[in-house]
């Protein structure tokens, strides 16, 4: 229980920037002792877990070899031995639908998160990165949070983010080059009729033949303090609809059903936004060694409800 | 509040709720009776019966073509109230379109619709607007728009 406290979404992000041996995990190798520290100013709640390597060029999570286990911060982990990831969840943990962890586990300020992983499979994992999802807790008034009026009415709504243009009459990230290392910055501003509640997101170009595979989002707030500590894929972020990925499982690959905005990335808590105030979206890519790659204009949807004060 | 939880739908005293689903494509609404292709069109009125309100939970925008590959289509909705359900056109794929499809004897075949919620109200004989823009496409597509929601009828208690 967390009485009084803030509750912020937060996303950990455990990968190549982090530990610089996940950048290739080679077929039978394992490691053990993989540490990430949770950042100084708020303990966190893990609540899901998520992960990922990069896109095959037919676009495949090639993950059905990952075994691993995690501790919590006294390294007490919380399996016996390493576990195959696919028992847990037919598409690891991505296109927004995380692996819940319940009980949640409590991590103070400062504290090591460590797992031990392990590939049994005949193929390097390429660019491995393991998603942390939950909870930052923060005292009242350490982090900007706006919450509900005592009266209001609601109206579900979807916020695109970007630039709009007359010419094709649509909100659309624009200009994504095949490698975007720096951060391609997007405001979002809510509009001033109503207050925003950002409850899930959608983003991607399901229907793209170009390769739009490799792209990184981090959310901030108007503070410009990040929900994650380095950038979240968007299929984890997010996940979309008529997904063109496919997921290893037993000895072929499966295609994700009930995935899409029916099913959209949660965030929880959810993130309220005041009329008139900001976040930001920043976007990474790296794309370049997929053949065929091009500049794009990627949508990114939010969505939640408006909220009217009464 | 953290979260605020799905607001409880019970029905009104002396009011019955029947479960109820608007279908539209081109057999009752002529703008939709045609490909898509290449096209953009606002304001196509989706048409509500005059007998009941109907309180509107869920939504289903999808796309039925000969190819195997659905095509990207951008759409907003207006509520009965003249309130945009959207910031301009989004993708279809991120609003309505009902999960990933599943193919199967060459056709989509569809699950769960994408819920709305809070509800939206829309009164007996009211009018839902529906705007779409589509890129030039190899195969015909046709578009319908299906609404989930109840039908709420009073003095039937």
């Amino acid at each position: 229980m967390t009485p009084n406290l803030i509750q912020r979404h937060q996303d950990y992000v455990l990968g190549s920037h982090q530990d610089p041996r996940l950048a290739s995990v080679a077929a039978g190798a394992s490691i053990a002792g993989i540490t990430l520290q949770t950042d100084s100013d708020a303990p966190f709640l893990l609540r899901s877990r998520a992960m990922r390597v990069k896109y095959s060029a037919s676009r495949t999570q090639v993950l059905g070899n990952l075994l691993l286990r995690f501790a919590g911060p006294d390294r007490d982990y919380r399996s016996q031995d390493m576990i195959r990831q696919s028992l847990l969840g037919p598409y690891f943990g991505q296109l927004g639908n995380p692996i819940p962890e319940v009980p949640e586990v409590f991590y103070p300020r400062s504290s090591p998160i460590t797992v031990d992983i392990y590939n049994d499979g005949a193929t390097a994992l390429t660019n491995l990165v393991l998603y942390f999802r939950g909870v930052k807790l923060f005292s009242p008034g350490a982090v900007r949070s706006y919450n509900y009026p005592a009266t209001f009415s609601g109206l579900p709504f979807t916020y695109p983010v970007g630039d709009y243009s007359d010419t094709d009459g649509l909100t659309l990230v624009r200009n994504i080059p095949v490698v975007q290392t720096g951060r391609l910055r997007q405001t979002f501003r809510v509009k001033t009729d109503a207050d925003f509640v950002l409850r899930g997101g959608q983003a991607g170009l399901p229907f793209s033949t170009t390769p739009v595979n490799e792209v990184f989002v981090t959310l901030r707030d108007e503070d410009e303090k990040p929900y994650s500590n380095d950038s979240v894929h968007m299929d984890v972020l997010f996940g979309n609809s008529g997904f063109g990925a496919t997921f290893a499982a037993g000895g072929g690959n499966i295609t994700p059903v009930a995935t899409g905005p029916n099913s959209p990335g949660l965030f929880f808590p959810e993130i309220y936004v005041p009329q008139n105030h900001l976040m930001y979206v920043d976007i990474q890519r790296y794309d370049s060694s997929f053949t065929g790659a091009t500049v794009i204009n990627l949508p990114i949807s939010f969505l939640g409800q408006k909220v009217f004060q009464k | 509040m953290m979260y605020r939880p799905q607001f409880a739908y019970s029905t009104l005293p002396g009011c019955k709720d029947e479960d109820f689903v608007y279908f539209f494509d081109g057999s009752n609404t002529p703008f939709l009776n045609q490909s898509v292709s290449a096209l953009s069109i606002p304001y196509i009125p989706l048409i509500l019966d005059q007998d009941a309100p109907f309180y509107w939970r869920g939504i289903k925008i999808d796309m039925r073509t000969t190819g195997a590959v659905p095509p990207n289509v951008n759409v907003k909705l207006r509520d009965c109230y003249q309130n945009d359900l959207s910031d301009g056109l989004v993708p279809a794929t991120q609003y309505g379109f009902p999960q990933n499809p599943v193919t199967f004897n060459g056709q989509n075949y569809t699950g769960a619709p994408v819920p709305l919620e809070p509800e939206i109200y829309c009164p007996r004989g009211g009018v839902i607007l529906f705007f779409f823009e589509a890129p030039t496409l190899a195969n015909p597509s046709y578009l319908s728009v299906t609404l989930f929601g109840v039908k709420r009828f009073t003095g039937c208690a």
